[in-house]
């Protein structure tokens, strides 16, 4: 009895960790500034104003942000899924130097990349990519090939069985062939999830994304974000609806995904 | 297993071996050789040895960074390694509702940490955040005073959000726990084990390989993760809450200290690899303890 009530209780404790950070800035975010500070545990007073919306949309290029965000994660996401897709095939297959490739493609996943910001800065600055959305998109792509590589392979050993190939080759068609009309399309939801894992990554990053641009052009939403602060130094509650609109996308993914989400993670640490 | 020809093989591992070398093993050959050199980017780099390297561990920023940085994976490792796998074993067990909290549990994970630490920064704020708030209105003023400003307790604060990451590793812990054949613990029940001993004797033994695999990744985002000291407090008051990361990024950005900030990144690497060391030889011992 003491036990199931304790285990309640921490499994709501953390709920409430979890959620009401998360729901006061919700709430707080619908309050015109001045209210908020007369009442500032906003939960008291709930209402669905969107005029903070509206001002951070007009005076911030917002906009400009989500969507440089958006290209910078969906070309990293379309490079990284392009290049961890062959690779993956690879090893499908026995082939010479097997074992010593396939660690060399996963160890990045524990290298402390943050080590790296110089090299990456002067690399992409070398190619003229600087304050530009490609050069984060490409920085983003190798960075995290490790994961990417990863989740593709993981899942394309589940969902390609040797003999699958083996016929294919049998039946006379080059490994070309076999990669591209047996072994792609069976990998494709794994990928797919590798994808979803990419965007998010690609959509949260904020170091090299602060390394890497200048100017508005190449914003990125959570370099918007982590300058906030000093935007908005007393108008808080616009800075709220920012936050908001930054993390809206993910959720929304998240929720039509949850399920991949959760059982692509467990599978690709191997634990399944 | 069918066989291919190495050439063959890699055509297909080549973009990928291009961007790891590229990003992985380029900037690591760079960065030996160029951390032994004073540059700020522009002019040209001076040669001065390992010196560099005693100009870091003679700065007491550094030195702190260092030792937050360790703090951060003790936590990580010591804290919320065991929490998450209480939280996993109470729902594995499926209480009523237990999808619902999987999953908002592991909703903190897919929020950019920036939005979280900025969240977070509020919400510790003492003129507008609902912690020192609440604290006034129950009397508490006393210690309801600016929280991240104080050196005495700005570390324990920006450590205070850390703890939404629990629900990645309750996660890894529940992928291995529903790999566990159930009749391992139909067996204990029939000889009459409790749910505590069950736990102890039958499921700890066999989620080691999630404890590594969480351990190595909780330190492996201590070491990348800026967000959390840069925008909380810019790793003040008096350099209490800096860390590895926060240290190179100001070097870099700030003292434009590009030589400096090399070095402070090969030390990173040199530390984050003797912690894995540590873990994989812990993971060896306890192989052969329990087979």
């Amino acid at each position: 009895m003491i036990a199931r009530v304790f285990r309640w209780f921490v499994l709501l404790l953390f709920l409430l960790v979890v959620l009401l950070p998360l729901l006061w800035l919700l709430v707080s975010s619908f309050l015109p500034n001045r209210e908020f500070f007369s009442r500032p545990l906003a939960f008291t007073a709930v209402r669905w104003d969107l005029g903070n919306y509206a001002s951070v949309l007009r005076e911030q290029p917002m906009l400009l942000y989500l969507l440089n965000s958006l290209i910078v994660s969906v070309a990293s996401t379309i490079l990284g899924a392009f290049v961890a897709l062959p690779a993956a095939f690879a090893f499908l297959f026995r082939f010479r130097m097997r074992r010593l490739l396939y660690p060399l493609l996963v160890f990045g996943l524990f290298v402390p990349t943050s080590a790296f910001m110089i090299p990456y800065f002067l690399m992409v600055s070398r190619i003229g990519l600087y304050d530009n959305l490609l050069g984060i998109a490409l920085v983003y792509a190798g960075v995290s090939l490790p994961t990417a590589f990863l989740i593709v392979s993981t899942h394309m050993r589940e969902a390609v069985y040797g003999e699958y190939l083996e016929a294919s080759l049998l039946d006379g068609a080059s490994v070309h062939q076999t990669f591209l009309h047996v072994a792609a399309p069976l990998a494709l939801p794994g990928a797919m999830t590798a994808c979803v894992f990419l965007i998010i990554i690609g959509w949260n990053e904020l170091l090299y994304a602060l390394l890497l641009s200048q100017n508005d052009a190449s914003r990125t939403v959570q370099v918007a974000i982590s300058f906030l602060v000093a935007t908005y130094t007393a108008n808080f509650t616009e800075a709220f609806a920012a936050m908001i609109l930054a993390v809206l996308p993910v959720v929304v993914i998240s929720l039509f995904l949850n399920r991949r989400i959760v059982s692509g993670l467990g599978m690709t640490v191997g634990l399944r | 297993m069918n066989r291919i020809r190495a050439s063959t093989a890699l055509l297909y591992l080549a973009p990928a071996l291009l961007l790891v070398g590229a990003f992985y093993l380029y900037p690591m050959a760079y960065t030996i050789p160029a951390s032994l050199f004073r540059w700020d980017g522009i002019t040209a780099m001076r040669w001065t040895g390992l010196h560099n390297f005693t100009t870091l561990f003679g700065r007491a920023d550094f030195r702190a960074a260092l030792a937050n940085s360790a703090i951060w994976i003790g936590v990580g490792t010591l804290v919320h390694t065991p929490l998450g796998l209480a939280i996993a074993l109470v729902l594995q067990r499926k209480p009523p509702g237990w999808s619902f909290f999987r999953t908002v549990y592991f909703l903190p994970n897919i929020l950019s940490v920036a939005s979280l630490a900025l969240l977070w920064y509020f919400f510790l704020n003492p003129t507008i955040g609902p912690v020192d708030g609440v604290l006034r209105a129950i009397g508490l003023s006393s210690i309801a005073l600016a929280w991240l400003s104080r050196t005495g307790s700005a570390l324990v604060a920006t450590l205070l959000p850390f703890a939404l990451y629990i629900g990645f590793t309750m996660l890894i812990f529940l992928a291995q726990l529903t790999a566990i054949p159930r009749e391992y613990y139909e067996a204990a029940q029939i000889d009459g084990a409790s749910n505590a001993r069950q736990d102890i004797s039958i499921t700890l033994p066999l989620v080691r390989r999630a404890v590594v695999v969480n351990v190595l990744f909780n330190a492996s985002f201590c070491l990348k993760m800026i967000e959390y000291p840069l925008i909380m407090t810019s790793g003040g008051p008096a350099n209490a809450t800096t860390i590895l990361p926060l240290f190179m990024y100001y070097q870099m950005t700030r003292a434009r200290e590009y030589g400096l900030t090399m070095a402070a990144g090969l030390v990173t690497i040199v530390f984050g690899s003797a912690f894995m060391a540590i873990v994989f030889l812990l993971q060896k011992t306890a192989n052969r303890r329990w087979g």
